[in-house]
């Protein structure tokens, strides 16, 4: 009886805190120094006094969130547990897109972003070589850049939660796939995918969810570390970014409709990139639960790639659970981190 | 242990849940989706070229121009960054050292 006085009291305690907006939380918290920009893209490297393996490590972000996903709060923060296990982390994130990168297609991230943020990335850390890692659409990103840009000096790569086969993406691809709607459609008048269509999607792919997770926030009102992870999570999930119109007119012709990715082969610019040509160490790790970015969309991809040394890590976790929840702390980052250090060198 | 009220919970909303998911992946819901957005967007855009018409009659600036004034400014933007581009390109190439030095100038007239 006790404990469930003192449950309804902080209940009620964080339930005030929530209607008055007080506990919300600090996202992005590990400190770090931006050490190139250009554009929107931005090229961070998170401080740490104990660097053990080399070579630097580059993640790239997705298009369709925000990167604090990757450092949500300090205990569940994939970024934290890798700087924290003696990698030198590096982050490439794009800050939300105006009506000036409206324009921005593949090209423009794969010919000039990523191999100019690497660059950038080599030079401050006095490495000759790197890892590359994508979450999510920044999983597209560094593969077509891997592909595209033999000469880049990839020692490996992992791409996490990255779709392959767009005939497995479910509602939002559905909708473009089988022609009942043009990219067109959904940009607006600035030439950009709006926030809030990207979010409406999103939404629509599991149609209860919004209700259960209410109900499981109000059982679990008084547990103050799960309002705090339940308040990020859902602070991260709501905050979705325009997406470049260009870019999003080559994900519905090249990724939907013609399934580029499934076939190995992308048109890019005015040559292609060909997966078997990445041939460095690859880890492609998926979530089974996952349900914007399907197991059975990623798991193409560790045979289509030419590398030698191609795995997958399956877990058991759901999109936002693989790098930001307790199974993300307790299994996904633990071997993700593993397998990098596997295929680093110390000291 | 879990509490009755969400026991009760999950055994509705697990079917129904499961009922909505396979709903949303339906051809019927992704045409009747498909329809509503394209009509959305007809609306909007016919509502907003009558509320056009008519603030411009006044005199007074509509949303679309607002729209067409953010995209020149962004198309400036666009070509600024590529002048940039260029700059930064032509700084890095090396000298053009092959050519020979260059020709003298013409001696000046007195």
């Amino acid at each position: 009886m006790p404990d469930l006085v003192v449950r309804q009291m902080l209940r009620a305690r964080n339930g005030l805190a929530y209607l008055t907006g007080l506990n919300r939380p600090a996202v992005a918290q590990t400190p770090r120094d931006l050490i190139w920009q250009r554009d929107k893209a931005r090229l961070w490297r998170y401080r740490s006094g104990q660097r053990r393996y080399g070579p630097p490590a580059l993640i790239v972000h997705s298009l369709v969130s925000k990167s604090y996903v990757l450092d949500l709060l300090p205990n569940t923060s994939m970024v934290r547990y890798l700087v924290g296990e003696g990698f030198d982390v590096f982050l490439l994130d794009w800050i939300s897109p105006d009506p000036a990168d409206a324009e921005n297609t593949f090209e423009t991230y794969v010919d000039d972003y990523i191999p100019a943020a690497i660059g950038a990335l080599l030079g401050d850390a006095g490495a000759k070589e790197m890892t590359l890692i994508g979450y999510c659409f920044g999983g597209i990103l560094t593969l077509l850049v891997a592909a595209g840009h033999p000469e880049l000096p990839i020692r490996n790569m992992m791409v996490m939660a990255t779709p392959c086969d767009y005939r497995e993406m479910g509602f939002m691809s559905n909708m473009f796939a089988e022609g009942r709607l043009d990219a067109n459609d959904v940009i607006d008048q600035t030439g950009l995918v709006p926030a809030r269509a990207l979010d409406e999607g999103f939404q629509t792919l599991k149609p209860a969810d919004l209700v259960v997770q209410r109900v499981n926030f109000f059982e679990n009102l008084w547990n103050d570390e799960f309002v705090e992870g339940f308040l990020a999570i859902s602070q991260w999930a709501r905050d979705q970014v325009p997406f470049p119109g260009a870019a999003f007119r080559q994900t519905v012709s090249l990724l939907i409709r013609q399934n580029a990715l499934l076939a190995g082969v992308i048109p890019l610019g005015r040559r292609e990139a060909r997966l078997k040509d990445i041939r460095c160490p690859f880890l492609n790790a998926f979530a089974e639960q996952d349900g914007i970015t399907p197991a059975a969309s990623s798991e193409p991809l560790t045979r289509l790639v030419g590398s030698e040394d191609a795995s997958e890590l399956r877990l058991r976790s759901g999109h936002i659970g693989f790098v930001a929840g307790r199974q993300a702390a307790k299994v996904a980052r633990p071997q993700i981190a593993d397998w990098i250090r596997r295929h680093s060198d110390e000291g | 242990m879990t509490s009755l009220w969400r026991q009760a919970f999950d055994a509705i909303e697990r079917p129904l849940a499961a009922a909505a998911e396979s709903w949303v992946q339906s051809k019927t819901f992704m045409d009747l989706a498909a329809v509503t957005i394209r009509v959305q967007r007809r609306l909007t855009a016919d509502g907003q070229r009558v509320t056009e018409q008519w603030l411009h009659a006044w005199g007074m600036p509509a949303r679309g121009d607002l729209f067409t004034l953010m995209n020149q400014v962004a198309s400036l933007e666009r070509q600024m960054r590529d002048l940039e581009r260029e700059l930064q390109l032509r700084n890095s190439r090396p000298p053009v050292s092959h050519l020979g030095p260059p020709a003298p100038l013409p001696p000046a007239e007195a």
